[in-house]
């Protein structure tokens, strides 16, 4: 059977949420939501799992935090040996409060960056990628919720319709894929 | 809802604070004092270790002597004594009186057994029959087994220490940790002053729930207010020596104590400036929380937003107020303890304790609320955003110390860095472990959204660092009031306790007096439904 996606769409955040509340009570599930802003409560709602971009941002945090450790070390101690403010201990652990800024900065530097490309990455929005939305207004002031019928095998794909239009809807539009 | 102040807790407060009372009457009859002891160079290699004192003793110089030479003659060593009074005196006329309470001397030893070699010596009187026994081949070997070594100096200050022992008249420690505790409890109460003035400025709608817990908080300022004046009361009549450009005698240009740096400081550094300063901090903060609440408990009954904006102006106004006061505060309060240091972000990183114990005081209290059922509008968004804050404001604490730290470690003035020679020599354990505890705990253990949101957690985390930015303040003040003789003992616990116990029976007290939750305040709403 063909899978077909239907996008309700919506003129309000607060409808398009209790919409959502309604459908998930009755067992239906919702694949995906368009909005130009973050709806606060959503995730709980339709279920959506936890980012684990903070644990990938962590990770890139301490790639940074070790990068930064070993390079300081090899540049200003190993290699070439540096006279720290008048304090030539030619000591890492001697010297250690002058390398923690840089070794802060860097660690900020790998974290946020990693996580900003990651981010880009996981959601194919890397600048110059086709857009993944249904429809150019919401990114402006539309909501679109997306329910495919192959997820929602109890339901037929008329029923799944009905269900959705009772719901405050302003348009509805169904994809063949 | 109002809380219900039951006879029950009252009672168990009570409890707890006849306990740290007991405790503290224990330490104040126990405290003992003993010479001030610092190691100096004398000549190329040689070292002595200069032992003063500036008040009466219950013992004389000579009797000193015997005693010191005694006991080291036991523990294998000869000391040599040099009275530097006597020296002093053809340099110095006019201060003749001060003589009679001046304990000066420098003390040189050396090993009988090894002459001018250090750290062969034994320190135990006991194991010193064996000793002589060995050859000075065997003494390395010996060295090896023996377990704790110390060196002549070191032996020779803990003798000095025994000796010069002495029930302390002053009340150095007491009075030192009455400082501590006012200025800590206040600084919390103060840090809900300045949460609650920063969510009126900003218009925040997050906090609005937390608010009558906030006011509650704030409730201490009154009290605390009179055991920081009673402090400084007793600094300014000399009862106690914390603040020691209060003696006169250091702006005296004839006397022999007479300090250059300090005098040149006279216009800031004297008493009519200080309670002038005094009078301004405290009428700006008892007035604002004073209108604080006032506006609180009227909106409950008036609603509408006047109140509000009337709320977001005052809130303004003290934000401003408060960046010069608070820091201004900490440098009269606290840093003049150190007189002769000065840092220009010390105010932000006593400011930052402040918060941080403030909010960690504000989550304590609420899952204790929300354990006995009070404050079930309270969700799990409310404490997390709550935790966020605990978590932020501890990297703002370690910031601000390490910025401070570092600059000073970087450039190696004398002037600046005397201050953490002194926390290095003699507080170098309980300072770097009060940083590792206050860095660490929370960046590895409160870093997981989860943990924000976790009961368990944020108790065990928030006590711990709640104590240890008690020790943070200690540190701050001990180090310039009681130099070496610090402690913690059954005087510092106890006071902690006493004032703990008063402090929290104030704030539900003042709790008790008003509902939990506020009405009519134009972000309830929302916050009610609160969702991170």
């Amino acid at each position: 059977m063909a899978d077909k996606i239907i996008y309700a769409m919506y003129d309000d955040d607060d409808k398009l949420l209790d919409g959502a509340r309604m459908l998930v009570s009755k067992g239906i599930h919702v694949n995906e939501v368009f909005s130009p802003m973050p709806i606060h409560g959503l995730d709980d709602v339709i279920g959506v799992r936890h980012t684990r971009l903070g644990i990938a941002s962590f990770l890139y945090g301490l790639t940074g935090l070790m990068l930064a450790t070993l390079g300081m070390k090899y540049f200003m101690i190993d290699d070439w040996m540096m006279n720290i403010g008048g304090k030539p201990s030619f000591s890492y652990l001697e010297n250690l409060p002058a390398f923690i800024p840089i070794t802060f900065e860097f660690t900020v530097l790998c974290a946020a960056h990693g996580m900003a490309i990651t981010y880009l990455l996981r959601n194919k929005t890397l600048p110059g990628m086709p857009a993944s939305n249904p429809d150019p207004r919401t990114t402006d002031d539309m909501f679109v919720m997306e329910i495919r019928t192959a997820e929602n095998t109890k339901y037929s794909a008329d029923e799944l319709q009905s269900m959705v239009k009772s719901t405050a809807i302003v348009e509805l539009d169904e994809k063949t894929v | 809802m109002n809380f219900q102040f039951t006879s029950k807790i009252k009672r168990n407060l009570f409890i707890i604070i006849a306990a740290g009372l007991a405790m503290f009457v224990v330490g104040f009859l126990t405290e003992k004092n003993h010479l001030y002891t610092e190691i100096h160079s004398v000549h190329e290699g040689e070292e002595g270790l200069l032992v003063e004192y500036y008040k009466e003793l219950p013992f004389t110089k000579v009797k000193f002597v015997e005693d010191v030479t005694v006991a080291a003659t036991e523990a294998g060593i000869s000391v040599d004594f040099s009275d530097l009074i006597e020296l002093h005196k053809d340099d110095h006329h006019g201060s003749q009186h001060h003589d009679d309470f001046e304990f000066k001397m420098l003390l040189t030893p050396h090993s009988l057994e090894t002459e001018g070699e250090h750290g062969h010596s034994e320190a135990h009187g006991d194991a010193h029959a064996e000793d002589h026994g060995d050859s000075h081949a065997e003494e390395g070997g010996h060295d090896a087994h023996a377990g704790v070594h110390h060196t002549p100096m070191e032996t020779l200050e803990h003798i000095v220490h025994e000796v010069g022992s002495f029930n302390d008249t002053g009340h150095a420690r007491t009075w030192s940790n009455l400082l501590v505790n006012a200025f800590f409890f206040f600084g919390i109460g103060l840090g809900a002053l300045f949460f609650i003035a920063l969510q009126y400025a900003t218009e925040s709608g997050w906090g609005v729930v937390y608010k009558r817990i906030l006011e509650a908080i704030i409730g201490w300022l009154p009290i605390g207010a009179i055991f920081l004046i009673i402090v400084f009361v007793g600094a300014s009549m000399h009862w106690n020596h914390i603040y020691h450009w209060m003696d006169p005698e250091v702006h005296n240009p004839e006397s022999a104590h007479f300090d250059i740096i300090i005098a040149n400081k006279k216009p800031f550094l004297s008493q009519w400036f200080f309670w002038l300063m005094n009078a301004v901090y405290f009428a700006v903060f008892l007035l604002f929380a004073r209108g604080f609440r006032k506006r609180s408990l009227q909106e409950d009954l008036e609603g509408g937003t006047k109140i509000h904006m009337k709320n977001f102006a005052k809130g303004a106004l003290f934000l401003v107020l408060f960046g010069y006061l608070s820091s201004a505060m900490s440098w009269q309060w606290v840093m003049s303890i150190d007189t002769h240091w000065f840092s220009t972000l010390y105010g932000w990183y006593v400011f930052s304790g402040i918060w941080l114990s403030a909010t960690i005081f504000i989550l304590l209290l609420t899952f204790w609320l929300k354990g006995l059922g009070y404050l079930d509008f309270i969700n799990e968004s409310h404490i997390h955003d709550m935790g966020k804050w605990m978590f932020a404001i501890s990297f703002l604490w370690t910031y601000l110390f390490f910025s401070q730290f570092m600059l000073i470690w970087y450039a190696n003035i004398p002037e600046e860095v005397t201050y953490y020679l002194d926390r290095f020599g003699d507080y170098k354990w309980i300072l770097w472990t009060t940083v590792a505890v206050n860095f660490v705990i929370p960046i590895i253990l409160l870093m997981s959204r989860e943990a924000k949101r976790s009961k368990n957690t944020i108790i065990i985390i928030g006590s711990i660092l709640f104590v240890f930015h008690w020790v943070d303040v200690f540190i701050l003040v001990m180090p310039g009031s009681v130099f070496d003789h610090w402690a913690i003992g059954f005087l510092e616990v106890g006071m902690f306790v006493a004032f703990l116990g008063m402090f929290i029976y104030t704030v539900l007290n003042t709790l008790s007096k008003a509902p939990m939750l506020v009405k009519n305040h134009p972000y309830l709403d929302e916050n009610l439904h609160h969702h991170t």
